[in-house]
């Protein structure tokens, strides 16, 4: 009886101990997490806490480091060393946890981690070369000794952080997930940038794209997907001389292959919705530019950026970085301020492969059989055996996908080979350095001469009073039309001819209108020699910042600020007159009648307390559904659906367009039919959704914006905030996608600068600083920077300060 | 009950001192094996060692710094309510420190009680 007494009671407090110790499926380790004196209790409040000093073993000197009241380090090191060891160390210290996550998801490293399910998000990563392509990067960075000594300052400084580490204070996910960081390599900074690379020009549509060549007639083609839009707007003033004329070979016109159809693509997903602009002195009130930047991305937390200060002995820059890179990427220092958007000039190219067997060790080129070459990749897995992985490359670069299987993204193709100048040996971390330390406009040109991917828009203004804009980045040199669609890998014909001549790329100095602007819309009109592809946004932003910009009176930052929050739609001002005469004579249900009173009053802004946006909203979407689904949901599958400015234009202006008739349907509908019928669907829609027509409509909570946690844990972070701005807005805010940071910058004298975005510096979600900025964004409100010339000035009295001891 | 504050003394210095959870399992499982007395004595004394130990700790933490924290955690683990998260850690500790308890007293008598008997 004893004996059986222990037995049962041995196999509980043992069942009890594999329980609490070990994770099962996405339940962690609960003694560990529970656990008072290491567990999460101990990621509170006090992460917060900064000691008066702390030595940092590898410092050459003492390095102060002075926090506002928004958290923001203000770093003043005596060399340039110290300057980014503290930055990878301050980094380090609140985003940890992101910057290894991160740069582990770009290196195809989660599954390690994060057990199998992460198997096929890893072989993407490894498929599309990014493990190449931060390779190729970092080789040529560490042949730059200043971007070598600064990754390799900022190295130490992140391991002086992870040393540091004692497991209670270990960041809270790595509680979660139950994995520890292991020690910081410059490779990894190289990875975020790739990752970043790969996110503003990795998209394109060359799949749909080739559908749509295959499909249609020429005619029809050429209508439905011109390479300048109606209603264009042009970052270069449209009319401008080129004086130049390159000399392009002109290519092949039957450029369409076969591809599969097992991969549907829905409605083309908005793009990103950055903007950028200068204003110069004869426009502004202090009479010096003012410059602002607010660049789009996914929002979530903890926050993409991080801000900071950093002052050195030849630099002193303000502005946000990305957590895991050093530097300042978008920012200004005590003579210049530059901002990005994304260029969407087309970088990536896919080349249908033909191999020579089975074996694949050999494809065509040129009529000759050339070797394919193998890297294999070892895929490593929680719990279960590590995948070998063998990719493919070509001259081209790397084939994604072979025949029959599935790849992870739909909008990679098969059997084709990727020419993407991520992949190529790039130093933009030069460029930012040099960015930072820049003193007037020549600077800042010899900085971007060095920047290759993802293609920018950078904006540029310094105390001068000179302003500018270039479309930037390693360009390359095609013809008109070349890599719309998946060209032929076979054929030296689809090769690119080189690359844009830096001093060819689309910029504006000084222009007459008195100010610069970009909103990722066509960088120049087609009086631009060079092609750059097709896959430009919408101008109704660029069109309304033009239009704010281009009226008369002085600018305050207080209109800048004005003007990026921004929401009237251009798009809905143009179209929804006629929608509404449309149906202005036809019979209406109760609902029906409200939704078109609330239009018939409505002043186009996407405002959250309103509901006009939410009707018009669904209105515009399901019409633009009832357009285009006919054609574009083709059997061979989805072909490319046309841009929203053409749509727009063939309402207003085509109201014969074949497009109107939903072919599959024998009667013969018209323009007017279709306005119709997609009002009354939306209206039933939004009825069925959200009730009678009433404050369940305001567009605020219909649309909302949530703010996921990056590894999307319930309960750290934000959902269904209740923003302004739509897809056309200036103010470009979606349910996951808006603006990231907001900067304006005053240049002068005295450099006044004012900012805001969506969460903390602090990554750590038991800090009061973890979602502190997230009231003001959604507010449009933001906070003025503290320039601090030095730690000892007055304005940093109130801060807190630290020490970092160095070995001197 | 002087057993039980006693291995609370225990477990809160070697908590404090390292970063292992399970001392909340071998603690009460040593003192079951070391001093005389039931099962029932074992289950108590590891119960309220480790139980008591992890219900001060946690409400400290929770009224002083990591109320927010525990909030955020309920959320993801799916037990809604932070007093739900303390409530899960006490109970863990005490079960865990319970049985284990119990286990090392059992074992006592099983092994060594027995031993002594047969001499």
């Amino acid at each position: 009886m004893k004996i059986a007494k222990f037995v049962v009671s041995l196999i509980v407090t043992t069942g009890l101990f594999v329980l609490l110790h070990f994770s099962h499926g996405r339940l962690p380790p609960l003694g560990n997490l529970l656990n008072p004196f290491t567990g999460f209790w101990r990621n509170n409040r006090a992460v917060d806490r900064l000691p008066e000093s702390l030595y940092l073993s590898g410092l050459e000197e003492n390095v102060t480091v002075v926090f506002d009241d928004r958290r923001v380090p203000h770093i003043f090191a005596k060399n340039t060393h110290d300057l980014y060891m503290a930055q990878g160390f301050l980094t380090a210290r609140e985003r940890l946890w992101q910057m290894d996550m991160q740069t582990r998801y770009a290196a195809g490293r989660l599954a390690e981690i994060m057990g199998s399910e992460w198997v096929e998000s890893d072989r993407f990563q490894r498929r599309i070369g990014m493990a190449f392509a931060a390779e190729n990067a970092l080789e040529k960075g560490m042949r730059d000794p200043e971007s070598r000594q600064v990754l390799e300052a900022y190295t130490e400084g992140v391991n002086a952080y992870i040393r540091s580490l004692r497991p209670g204070r270990l960041p809270l996910e790595y509680k979660l997930m139950d994995f520890k960081p292991e020690p910081w390599t410059p490779i990894r900074s190289v990875y975020l940038l790739k990752y970043m690379a790969w996110d503003l020009s990795g998209f394109n549509e060359e799949i749909v794209m080739t559908r749509s060549r295959r499909v249609m007639d020429d005619e029809n083609f050429r209508r439905l997907y011109p390479p300048f839009p109606p209603y264009l707007e042009t970052i270069v003033p449209s009319g401008t001389k080129w004086p130049f004329k390159p000399d392009i070979a002109p290519g092949p016109m039957d450029a369409a292959f076969p591809i599969t159809k097992a991969h549907p693509i829905g409605i083309r997903e908005s793009i990103p919705g950055s903007n950028n602009w200068a204003v110069s002195g004869a426009k502004t009130e202090s009479g010096f530019p003012i410059l602002c930047n607010d660049p789009h991305l996914g929002l979530g937390l903890p926050s993409v950026w991080y801000e900071n200060h950093l002052h050195a002995p030849g630099v002193n820059v303000y502005g946000v970085s990305l957590p895991a890179a050093p530097g300042v990427i978008i920012g200004f220092n005590e003579r210049v301020a530059w901002g990005m958007t994304t260029a969407m000039s087309d970088v990536l190219d896919w080349y249908c492969i033909t191999f020579k067997d089975e074996s694949r060790r050999e494809y065509l080129y040129d009529g000759e059989w050339r070797s394919t070459a193998r890297r294999v990749e070892k895929i490593r897995v929680k719990g279960s055996s590590t995948i070998i992985d063998t990719v493919l490359y070509t001259h081209h670069g790397p084939v994604a996908y072979l025949p029959g299987e599935k790849p992870y993204s739909p909008r990679v193709p098969q059997n084709a080979a990727m020419r993407w100048t991520g992949h190529d040996p790039s130093n933009e971390l030069q460029t930012i350095l040099m960015l930072n330390r820049a003193a007037d406009y020549d600077d800042f040109v010899e900085a971007i001469s060095h920047y290759d991917c993802p293609g920018q828009n950078i904006v540029f203004a310094d105390v001068t009073g000179d302003i500018a804009i270039w479309h930037c980045g390693k360009l390359p040199v095609r013809w008109k039309g070349q890599g719309v669609t998946i060209s032929d890998g076979t054929d030296p014909a689809y090769e690119w001819q080189g690359w844009i001549p830096r001093e060819h790329l689309p910029h504006v100095k000084n222009p007459a209108q008195n100010f610069v602007a970009s909103a990722n819309n066509h960088a120049a009109d087609s009086g631009y020699p060079y092609f750059l592809g097709m896959d430009f946004a919408s101008s109704a932003r660029a069109c309304r910042i033009r239009e704010v910009l281009s009226a008369g009176g002085k600018f305050t930052p207080e209109h800048m600020m004005a003007l990026q929050n921004d929401v009237l739609d251009v798009q809905a001002r143009r179209c929804l007159p006629l929608l509404i005469e449309s149906v202005s004579g036809i019979a209406m249900n109760a609902a029906e009648k409200t939704a078109f009173e609330i239009l018939q009053a409505w002043n186009y802004e996407y405002r959250a307390e309103l509901i006009a946006p939410t009707v018009y909203d669904s209105w515009w979407r399901t019409l633009y559904r009832l357009v285009w689904s006919d054609e574009m949901e083709h059997p061979e599958g989805s072909l490319n659906w046309p841009g929203v400015d053409l749509t727009v234009y063939l309402i207003l202006n085509e109201p014969e367009f074949s497009c109107f008739d939903d072919k599959r349907t024998e009667k013969r509908e018209t323009r007017q039919d279709v306005i119709v019928s997609s009002f009354r669907s939306a209206c039933r829609d939004l009825t069925e959704r959200w009730g009678d027509p009433g404050e369940t409509w305001a567009w605020g909570r219909t649309r909302g914006t949530d703010l996921m946690h990056l590894s999307r844990i319930p309960g750290f972070g934000v959902e269904g905030l209740s923003t302004h701005g739509g897809s056309y807005c200036v103010n470009k805010t979606t349910r996951t996608h808006g603006p990231s940071w907001r900067m304006i910058v005053r240049l002068g004298p005295e450099i006044r600068a004012w900012a805001v975005y969506p969460g903390g510096q602090s990554g750590h979600p038991g800090s009061e600083y973890y979602d502190d900025g997230i009231e003001d964004w959604v507010e449009g409100r933001v906070a003025a920077l503290p320039f601090l010339e030095s730690p000892d000035e007055a304005a940093a009295e109130s801060f807190e300060r630290l020490i970092l001891r160095g070995d001197r | 009950m002087k057993r039980a504050l006693l291995c609370l003394i225990c477990l809160f210095i070697l908590q404090w001192s390292t970063p292992f959870w399970w001392w909340i399992v071998v603690v009460p499982l040593l003192f079951g094996w070391c001093f005389p007395g039931s099962a029932w004595t074992g289950f108590r004394t590891g119960m309220l060692g480790a139980g008591v130990l992890w219900l001060s700790a946690a409400l400290i933490m929770m009224v002083t710094k990591s109320a927010l924290i525990a909030g955020r955690v309920a959320a993801a683990i799916g037990v809604g309510r932070p007093v739900f998260v303390l409530a899960a850690a006490v109970l863990t500790a005490a079960l865990a420190g319970g049985f284990s308890g119990m286990t090392g007293s059992l074992a006592r008598r099983v092994f060594l009680e027995r031993k002594a008997t047969q001499a």
